[in-house]
């Protein structure tokens, strides 16, 4: 950045006063964008790591003050030094900027804020001094000015938001320090009353999550991570199994309005639910005679037991919810008819198809070439999709392939083999899931790629593939796999089963023209609005993303029933605060893989208990076992709780 | 693991942590709001130390420490910080430790004062805290007092589980605020853990200075746990407060409101001081020389004119070892008579016999702390909460702990519902055939404990044979159980290391109580869950002093530890250590002492500390008995309903005024402290010596500990045992010789006769079942606030302004045909007779049940409950009646 003129931010101090904008210093690592909402500059930003300042108009000591204010604000109680001390510091500032200050509040200001760094329980204390700190030691002659001139400041415009790193990496934002803490302190329901503010899947999110979180957590910067995912899980089970109904908030108001959505996946539950908790009438519109979309047909039972998935349903059914199955819209009713009856329509239809390998014999209809998808599927309807294949050859290195290779053995397969084109590095699977196939024995075949689908009498008997090595990266970073000429080989199998993507089926928008779409077969919508270019139409998930990560789909199924409501409501679907100042937070980035955290670590993270592969890899029983109360607690116990504040001041533009 | 800890070389312990290992190499580190007792709070950061290395100080009490890790806990930055800490407290801090009830031993007062924190540097614009509501009245909060330590918010989540206080508001305005007080039960946890003044006992009026207290640890006399408590008294002559310590007692400094709060009835207006003597319709006061002599002559000539048998006589179940040992003694030797029995019967006597025939002795197997550790709690009929509170929180730290898992069974949604894995309801009654069915599927599926039936068990063929009809589909018909439900229960209890089987009342008393206990036992038996440090079969008992009153031999055939009375060998060692002659032929029991009065054998009867009149089934027939006695004496502390028909009464003393022992339900004998002279002038254990003497055997005892070492010297199971080694917290039972620890866990080196015996035992459906005009079922049972039979309770303020009184639960489906809704009042009809009584609507029970608490004061359930007796036991069926139930 090239127009701050003064920055702290990181310890790295850059001070530009007095120079002219020519010869300004730049900042590295910062990223502070300069419009706030379109109308208002920001101008300068206080956070956990320091502060940056774009021009000399804003009052510093004023923003301290604004700044210790949400410190104060943000403070749990929990601990003496953040509780107490900054309410202290903020009495002081008060009196600064009310031109009653005095020379040794500076003084009283400096040695607190260090005591309050170094000794408070959590990060809203650790780091609640430090934009303070650099203040009183570079801007104290303003500070001076202000106790000398004995004269009143006038307020400033600031907005503040409390953010976490891994609450601010995950696609859905649940409010992870404080569920984890409410482990901790074995408020289990309560944890789940928290993650449920944001997602009503947390059984789900429990298992299959991939976890953004987990890679954004300070922990690991100590020792390992945090297991969020497996504490999330723990408190949806803990409900689970004790038979507790969680409180069902139906709102008092009920709005008469119905709304319609399409498909009962992650992405329409979310929305549904959400809806129907701001007190909306929701239809759900659902093609198979179970609910969970690609949740439930997508991902084997021995991840996602479906009475997980189908109590987390109930629950929504619970709220009013009413799901109607087996009808497919474009068949048994079309869109244009749900138009009619419901003021707003929500689409979240998924990615159901795969997408084609573009190798020879693909489409020639063999027995035994079988799309990853439906493979899924039909296992998950408790079927063998194709009872005499024994030999399986899998192609793909995601984690639909990884699901097709472990139910293989579960349905009674007797050799399994996944082809992948790139080396086991680049597989974009999670790398647990790769680690339980591989001990499930399942046989890897890396840098190869099939050529041709072979069959004899119309059934497949085998694969050609080719070798490969890798190349360039391509734009996804990845080194792009290059064909070795003239080493094809065979694989022998009856079954083959691609897996290398999933494409979305928009049959069901026929005569819905005005609903734009890309060339990828996915739906434009508005980004700001979740609106498609047919106005009352919505949609988000993996139908607008292309395939993506369910906690994302959900994530966004519940914005969209966010705007779907300020839309119902007649207001102008705008973004709230909330999230301009989370998006304005994952800009400047809340986490730094490279920070020292400076405390005692060394203790590991707790792991859960599984099935022995031998044992599991004939069933379809959870292979993860769950955490138990205290191990959960000891895990809960790890957490930093790494909530930092970041509070821009706005100024008009110009 | 090395470390070092301000220069000195230390070895910890592994996962010690840094003020753990501190503490226990002798350095002190400061704290406000560690307690060993609860998870980390980490809120005053009064502990931190800096740590070589480690560029930020951590809190000593949540980091574990590390090979070779060098700490320092004194150094100047820590020191700052705590200083600035302690400041910060006292911004907002009224300087009212005059009047504080903490002053003295307030932990900010030490800290401030170690801290030599003389000035304040400080301020901040003062802050109102709101004046809300408590989550009990029995407590007063007083916000500005308050530390923030959190120890009360996650000792009331962790210790009882209810979870009623958490941190209100966020920054300089949070407090402590008591956000859900419907969960509150009083316990007083918070009020124990909270280290300054910012929480005080609210119920008496008269307070005192530390200095001017003396505070004398004794044991509850309440539920069986046997909780250590200390009475604070006032100038040496009033109990003002109870308190209790971390670390002290099987209860660890936790009470129950009943410990906590129930003490006032030590002094209340209405106790007996002096003795009564009935003229005509009236009880005239008389003095002690008076009282004693008409008792002397009238039993010696009943004695005369009809034989010692004609004289029974009922031993309370919450009085000391020593008196009820004397009362069996004094009867025997100097009235002639077995007619003995004790209150404890209507508890717990299909324990006593059902456990000594199928393991040994009628007791609990193990200790009430050997439940943490074990993996599979099975609770059946009993509500621990209500019950036993202090076991209850045995099983939360399981759950806590050791990840165990719970199943309850039991009919009605108790308080364990909500953390029980497995809820099985049986129809009331139908114990045997739930048990005999878990039996069978646990041997279908091989989830028995083969060897440990091989070797130390007899009669498994038998038992298989006789529960192989109980398939999960027939007793899902029996009982109502789910069939998918009891094979889920045999699948968790089969697999488990350690399971613990808890039961109560609901298993007891029943016209079946000693089948349903002996059930039980081959339950226990058949999973190996015996003879092992954790895990084992636990009944629970409802009176201080249960078992006590058993091991005492306040029975009809048995004497002291169970000696038989019709054993030879036996009558003669206890004659000729008495001085005298014991009749041989068994005595009746407490029931049947009733029928003996109404067929004219018994002619005079003496009761202590009981009021069966309240607590026997069909008062009607118990009226008409009183009527025909020709001498009833009764020594109680109040005049209560049996009292009011006696002939002369005598001003009994409560356990604060008199020294013994009580034997908890683990079997541990612990003492009795007086802490105040007898209110009426006598403890019971004097007026019986007393009595004795006048009749021409004098008892000569100058404390009752000579009564107690009368009795180990008499009694093996309790020979090791004297007051002397009873001052290091008491002693499991058998103790067999002076030095002996005491004994754990029964059964560790197998059983006395080759080996736990199964019992086949066929299922009997109850004696009434629900039909015609009486369609449904009542149960009955205890709970929390009022205990048993209200003689102390009624009186004691704290409890009775708390929950005034009972209420008839009624399920919704039930009530909604009969037109019922919550608080309507209605009348509840059995075959014997009707009350009324006030109706609440609640799925807490099943549908088909109504259920009752029925210990107040105008409700008395004993109207209309079943006198049928327990075969073996004698025991009433308090658990299963048939009623009708009409809105009125």
């Amino acid at each position: 950045m090239a127009d701050i003129v003064f920055s702290s931010w990181q310890g790295r101090i850059i001070d530009n006063r007095g120079k002219s904008q020519g010869e300004f210093e730049e900042v590295p690592g910062l990223n502070l964008p300069r419009d706030y909402d379109g109308e208002r500059w920001i101008k300068a930003f206080m956070g956990w790591d320091g502060l940056a300042m774009r021009g000399a108009d804003v009052n510093i000591v004023d923003m301290c003050r604004a700044y210790i204010e949400a410190v104060q604000k943000e403070s749990c109680g929990k601990c003496i030094p953040c509780r107490v001390g900054t309410r202290v510091i903020l009495t002081i500032l008060k009196r600064i900027t009310d031109g009653r200050g005095t020379r040794t509040d500076l003084d009283t200001m400096e040695s607190i804020g260090r005591m309050i760094r170094d000794s408070s329980k959590c990060q809203v204390g650790q780091t609640g001094t430090v934009a303070l700190s650099h203040c009183l030691q570079y801007f104290k002659d303003e500070f001076l000015a202000i106790i000398k001139s004995k004269k009143k400041v006038s307020p400033g415009t600031y907005k503040a938001k409390t953010v976490a790193p891994c609450s601010n990496a995950c696609p859905s934002h649940l409010d992870v320090p404080t569920y984890v803490e409410y482990v901790k302190e074995q408020k289990f329901d309560e944890s789940l009353g928290v993650i449920r503010n944001m997602t009503c899947l947390p059984g789900t999110l429990g298992r299959v999550c991939v976890r953004p979180c987990e890679s954004n957590c300070r922990r690991a910067n100590l020792d390992e991570s945090i297991s969020i995912k497996y504490l999330k899980r723990f408190v949806a089970d803990w409900e689970l199994e004790r038979r507790h109904v969680p409180p069902l908030e139906i709102p008092e108001g009920k709005r008469e309005d119905a709304v319609a959505i399409v498909g009962a996946g992650p992405a329409g539950l979310s929305c549904a639910y959400y809806l129907a908790k701001m007190g909306y009438r929701v239809t759900v519109f659902e093609r198979f005679e179970t609910p969970g979309g690609m949740a439930a047909w997508g991902i084997p039972d021995y991840r996602l037991p479906r009475d997980v998935l189908n109590r987390e349903v109930e629950i929504i059914q619970g709220m009013g919810v009413e799901i109607r199955y087996n009808t497919e819209v474009g068949k048994d009713i079309t869109l244009k008819e749900i138009a009619q009856e419901y003021k707003a329509i929500f689409i979240g239809v998924g990615a159901q198809t795969n997408t084609p390998m573009r190798v020879e014999g693909e489409d020639a209809g063999y027995k035994g070439f079988i799309p990853g998808v439906r493979y899924l599927l039909e296992i998950n309807q408790g079927k063998d999709p194709y009872p005499e294949g024994k030999k399986v050859v899998v192609v793909g290195g995601g984690n639909v392939a990884i699901d097709c290779v472990r139910s293989s053995f579960r349905i009674g397969k007797s050799d399994v083999n996944l082809v992948y084109r790139r080396s086991r590095k680049e597989m974009p699977a999670d790398d647990v899931e790769i680690r339980d196939a591989e001990e499930e024995q399942v046989k890897f075949h890396f840098l190869c790629n099939p050529v041709k689908v072979v069959a004899k009498d119309g059934k497949v008997v085998g694969v050609e593939c080719i070798r490969m090595e890798l190349g360039e990266p391509d734009e996804s970073g990845r080194r792009r796999p290059i064909p070795v000429p003239g080493s094809e080989f065979f694989i022998d199998c009856d079954i083959v089963i691609p897996a290398i993507g999933q494409g979305i089926d928009l049959s069901f928008l026929e005569g819905m023209t005005e609903i734009e779409t890309t060339k990828w077969q996915t739906l434009v919508i508005n980004e700001e609005s979740f609106e498609t270019s047919a106005p009352g139409i919505f949609s988000a998930g993996d139908c607008v993303t292309g395939p993506d990560v369910l906690v994302r789909a959900a994530g966004n199924g519940k914005r969209a029933a966010d705007k779907i409501d300020k839309y119902l409501r007649g207001e102008p679907v705008l973004p709230p605060d909330e999230d301009r100042l989370e998006d304005l937070m994952a800009t400047i980035e809340v986490y730094e893989e490279d920070e020292d955290v400076g405390m005692a670590g060394g203790q590991e993270r707790k792991h859960l208990d599984m099935l022995d592969p031998e044992e599991r890899r004939h069933t379809f029983d959870e292979v993860e076992m769950g955490f138990p109360i205290p191990v959960a607690r000891e895990e809960a116990e790890r957490c930093l709780r790494c909530y930092r504040i970041g509070l821009v001041a706005l100024g008009p533009k110009g | 693991m090395n470390v070092i800890i301000d220069g000195k070389q230390i070895t910890a312990r592994d996962g010690a942590t840094i003020l753990e290992a501190a503490r226990e190499n002798g350095i002190y580190v400061p704290t406000l709001c560690y307690l060993a007792k609860l998870s980390w709070l980490k809120s005053c950061r009064m502990c931190i130390v800096d740590i070589e290395g480690i560029e930020k100080p951590m809190p000593a009490c949540a980091t574990p420490m590390t090979e070779g890790m060098t700490v320092f806990t004194r150094t100047e930055r820590v020191e700052n910080m705590r200083r600035d800490a302690l400041k910060f407290l006292l911004i907002q801090h009224p300087l009212d430790c005059p009047v504080c009830d903490a002053g003295g031993e307030c932990e900010l007062q030490n800290l401030t004062y170690q801290y030599g924190i003389d000035r304040q540097d400080y301020s901040s614009e003062r802050v109102e805290r709101p004046d809300v509501p408590y989550g009990t009245p029995l407590i007063k909060q007083w916000m500005d007092r308050c530390v923030m330590c959190l120890r009360c918010i996650q000792s009331c989540i962790e210790i009882p589980g209810c979870h009623v206080l958490d941190v209100v508001d966020r920054g300089f305005e949070s407090h402590v605020g008591a956000v859900n007080p419907d969960a509150c039960i009083s316990c007083g946890e918070c009020l124990n853990v909270c280290p300054v003044g910012a929480l005080t006992e609210n119920l008496n009026p008269v307070k005192g200075r530390l200095w001017q207290i003396e505070r004398v640890q004794t044991s509850c006399t309440f539920c069986g746990c046997g909780c250590q408590l200390d009475l604070n008294v006032l100038h040496g002559k009033r109990v003002i407060k109870v308190t209790s310590r971390d670390g002290v007692g099987v209860n660890d400094g936790s009470l129950c409101v009943k410990g906590r709060f129930g003490y006032d009835y030590i002094h209340h207006p209405d106790r007996l001081v002096h003795p009564l003597i009935r003229e005509g319709k009236k009880l005239r006061e008389a003095t002690w020389e008076e009282a004693l002599s008409l008792v002397s002559k009238r039993l010696k000539s009943l004695k005369e004119k009809f034989g010692g048998e004609s004289l029974a006589a009922i031993a309370p179940a919450r009085g000391t070892n020593e008196e009820i040992y004397l009362l069996q003694k004094w009867m025997r030797l100097v009235l002639g008579s077995n007619n003995v029995d004790s209150g404890a019967r209507l508890g717990s006597a299909p324990t006593l016999v059902g456990l000594s025939e199928s393991l040994g002795y009628g007791a609990m197997t193990n200790g009430l702390d050997g439940v943490v550790g074990a993996d599979v709690i099975m609770v059946v009929g009993t509500d621990p909460d209500e019950d036993n509170l202090i076991f209850a929180h045995k099983i939360r730290r399981a759950i806590q702990r050791s990840a165990a898992r719970v199943i309850l069974v039991d009919p009605r949604r108790t308080s364990v519902e909500k953390y029980a894995n497995i809820w099985l309801r049986p129809f009331p009654g139908s114990d045997v055939a739930w048990i005999n069915g878990l039996i069978k599927l646990l041997i279908e599926e091989n989830l028995v404990d083969e060897p440990f039936i091989k070797e130390r068990t007899q009669g498994f063929a038998e038992l298989k044979k006789s529960v192989s009809p109980y398939t999960p589909e027939s007793v899902e018909g029996l009982t109502g159980i789910p069939a998918e439900e009891l094979r889920k229960a045999a699948r968790l209890l089969g697999k488990a290391r350690n399971a613990v089987i808890a039961y109560g009342a609901g298993i007891t008393q029943h016209l079946r109580g000693t089948d349903g206990v002996k059930a039980l036992a081959n339950l226990t038996l058949v999973t190996g869950n015996v003879g092992k440090e954790r895990g084992g079969l636990y009944p629970l008992c409802s009176q201080s002093n249960c078992q006590g009153a058993f091991d005492m031999g306040a029975l009809p055939n048995y004497l002291s530890g169970y000696q038989r009375i019709d054993d030879a060998e036996v009558r003669e060692r206890f004659g000729n250590a008495w001085g005298g002659e014991l009749p041989m032929k068994p005595g009746l029991s407490l029931g049947e002492m009733f029928d003996g009065i109404q067929l004219g054998k018994i002619k005079g009867l003496i009761v202590v500390g009981e009021n069966p009149l309240i607590t026997l089934p069909n008062k009607k027939r118990l009226e008409a008995a009183f009527e025909r006695l020709e001498l009833l004496v009764v020594i109680d502390t109040f005049l209560t309903e049996t009292a009011q028909r006696a002939h002369v009464v005598l001003p009994g003393a409560t356990f604060a005024e008199k020294d013994g022992t009580f034997t908890s339900m683990e079997r541990r004998v612990q003492r009795v402290r007086g802490a105040i002279p007898p209110l009426g002038g006598k403890a019971e254990w004097e007026i019986i010596c007393a009595i004795a003497s006048q009749m021409g055997y004098p008892m000569e005892y100058r404390h009752p500990s000579e009564v107690f070492s009368e009795m180990a010297s008499l009694t093996p199971l309790f020979r090791g045992i004297d007051y002397g080694n009873l001052e290091a917290g008491g002693l499991q039972w058998p103790c067999p010789e002076l030095g002996h620890p005491g004994t754990q866990i029964l059964y560790r080196d197998g059983f006395s006769d080759g080996g736990g015996r199964l019992f086949p035992i066929e299922y009997q459906e109850p004696e009434e079942k629900p039909g015609g005009d009486f369609p449904m079922w009542l149960s009955v049972g205890g709970i929390l606030y009022n205990y048993e039979i209200g003689t102390k309770e009624k009186r004691a303020l704290g409890l009775a302004k708390w929950y005034p009184e009972t209420a008839l639960e009624i399920h919704p489906e039930d009530g909604a045909p009969l037109g019922i809704s919550d608080g309507d009042r209605v009348r509840l009809t059995s075959p014997r007779g009707h009350i009324e009584i006030k109706a609440r609507i609640s799925d807490r029970t099943i549908k088909g049940m109504v259920y009752l608490a029925p210990s107040f004061y105008d409700i008395e359930v004993n109207e209309i409950l079943s006198p049928d007796l327990d075969p073996l036991a004698g025991i009433p069926e308090y658990k299963a009646c048939v009623v009708r139930v009409e809105r009125i």
